[in-house]
């Protein structure tokens, strides 16, 4: 049953962030639903140990789910997740040892960031000419993005950070209240 | 040995590899095929209330140039009329001319309409997902545009049922367009969200605000004469080659419901 809510919540997550936020967005940004999922799953359910494989399905399922409906090479989300999740537990682990309003709006900024550059690092190296029939050309050394795309993530990250923020005291309230004291 | 592929992070590792493999032999295709076919009316219906909330959000947003908006759009109608009564003129002797040298009629391509059912889940602006593929006869490559022959991008991929679009708005997407006034050629590509940037413009070449963009259909990449947008600025700095341009893309990536595929 558990698993079940999991997948429905990724995979309403996955059809609101392609079907109904873009159309919405401020300058091309939207919020990023699925890392705010990530983020709250290794901040709540790893609780800084990486050791259980087995909680790693919903990570692997999510970048899937991207993958499915993103025009991008398969696997550039899902490889950009897992890069994600290794550094939230980091940062938790040896920076933000308390999870608190501060340090949950940092950790939110510095995810959207790192996840949005391993992104286009990634695409930069998946995209061969051939695949998009010289429509895209990086012959001249362009890169996937352009002065105004950073703008567009840093609206990303404040709409990641206020998200992240109410699912993180509401999750907290329900499930957690001894945890976390 | 054994210890290595008991880590999370070398199973996480090789089980998406092993995805990625599978995926580019092909083998992921019926899977992905049904689950688009399961989720595509949902992400129809969501794209529809979205677009709705966003006409909403502008009305508010325009409430108070809404009478002067009015005004300046009845002023380009007229206008508008009168350019398409002398197009239909200059059509009309185009067809008796070409019957009168023996040649044939340019052939169009058909149009396929198709609804746009979301946009690409990465904030690059770089894809748009339509709700026909494959069965619908369409095939990667070919040319997308909105209503009045706007120019909106290519299909990247096709599946069964739907397809993917690489708008021109993508910064790494590339066309070639010419000035409709001049003849001057250059190279769009995306430039900042909701707009283009017209490069390898030489810098004794003389180009204005407001001008028209359209494909000049080089490489055979788009079709020739499709409307792209219009000079908002130029850009020109003398120690450079070239100059640049920035387009005002003439379709609205942001509120695109529905678009025209040429086959």
């Amino acid at each position: 049953m558990k698993s079940l809510s999991i997948v429905l919540i990724l995979l309403i997550s996955v059809i609101s962030q392609t079907s109904f936020w873009p159309a919405l967005g401020i300058y091309g940004a939207a919020p990023n639903l699925v890392l705010v999922f990530i983020l709250a799953w290794v901040i709540l359910v790893f609780q800084k140990d990486l050791s259980d494989s087995r909680k790693f399905w919903p990570i692997i399922l999510a970048g899937l789910l991207l993958d499915l409906f993103s025009g991008l090479p398969f696997g550039v989300f899902s490889l950009s997740f897992i890069g994600l999740t290794y550094l939230v537990d980091w940062l938790i682990k040896n920076i933000f040892s308390r999870i608190n309003f501060g340090s949950l709006v940092l950790l939110s900024l510095a995810a959207t960031l790192f996840y949005n550059l391993i992104l286009i690092i990634l695409i930069r190296l998946f995209i061969p000419i051939s695949v998009l029939f010289g429509s895209i050309s990086f012959k001249d050394g362009s890169w996937p993005v352009n002065p105004y795309s950073f703008y567009s993530i840093l609206l990303e990250a404040v709409y990641n950070t206020i998200l992240i923020t109410l699912i993180f005291y509401g999750i907290k309230k329900i499930f957690y209240q001894k945890q976390f004291r | 040995m054994k210890k290595i592929f008991k880590k999370p992070v070398i199973l996480a590792l090789l089980t998406i590899i092993g995805l990625i493999f599978i995926n580019g032999q092909g083998l992921l295709k019926q899977p992905k095929d049904i689950f688009f076919r399961i989720t595509a009316p949902l992400q129809k219906s969501t794209y529809q209330i979205s677009l709705k909330f966003k006409d909403i959000i502008d009305l508010l947003k325009n409430i108070k140039r809404l009478n002067s908006q009015n005004i300046e759009y009845q002023e380009e109608n007229r206008k508008l009329k009168g350019e398409l009564a002398g197009l239909k003129e200059t059509a009309r002797e185009n067809k008796f001319l070409r019957q009168q040298i023996d040649l044939p009629e340019q052939i169009k391509g058909q149009l396929i309409l198709a609804d746009v059912i979301g946009q690409s889940p990465a904030n690059l602006g770089e894809y748009i997902l339509i709700d026909k593929g494959e069965k619908d006869g369409l095939k990667a490559g070919e040319t997308v545009i909105a209503a009045g022959n706007l120019l909106v991008g290519r299909i990247s991929q096709v599946s069964n049922s739907t397809a993917k679009v690489l708008l021109i708005t993508y910064p790494g997407s590339r066309v070639n367009a010419l000035i409709q006034e001049s003849g001057i050629s250059g190279i769009i590509r995306g430039g900042s969200y909701n707009s283009l940037i017209m490069d390898w413009i030489a810098q004794d070449e003389k180009i204005e605000s407001n001008q028209t963009v359209i494909t000049s259909g080089l490489a055979n990449l788009f079709p020739k004469g499709i409307f792209i947008g219009q000079i908002e600025k130029v850009i020109s700095s003398q120690p450079q080659v070239f100059k640049e341009a920035i387009i005002r893309p003439a379709a609205d990536f942001g509120k695109i419901d529905r678009v025209f595929v040429i086959r």
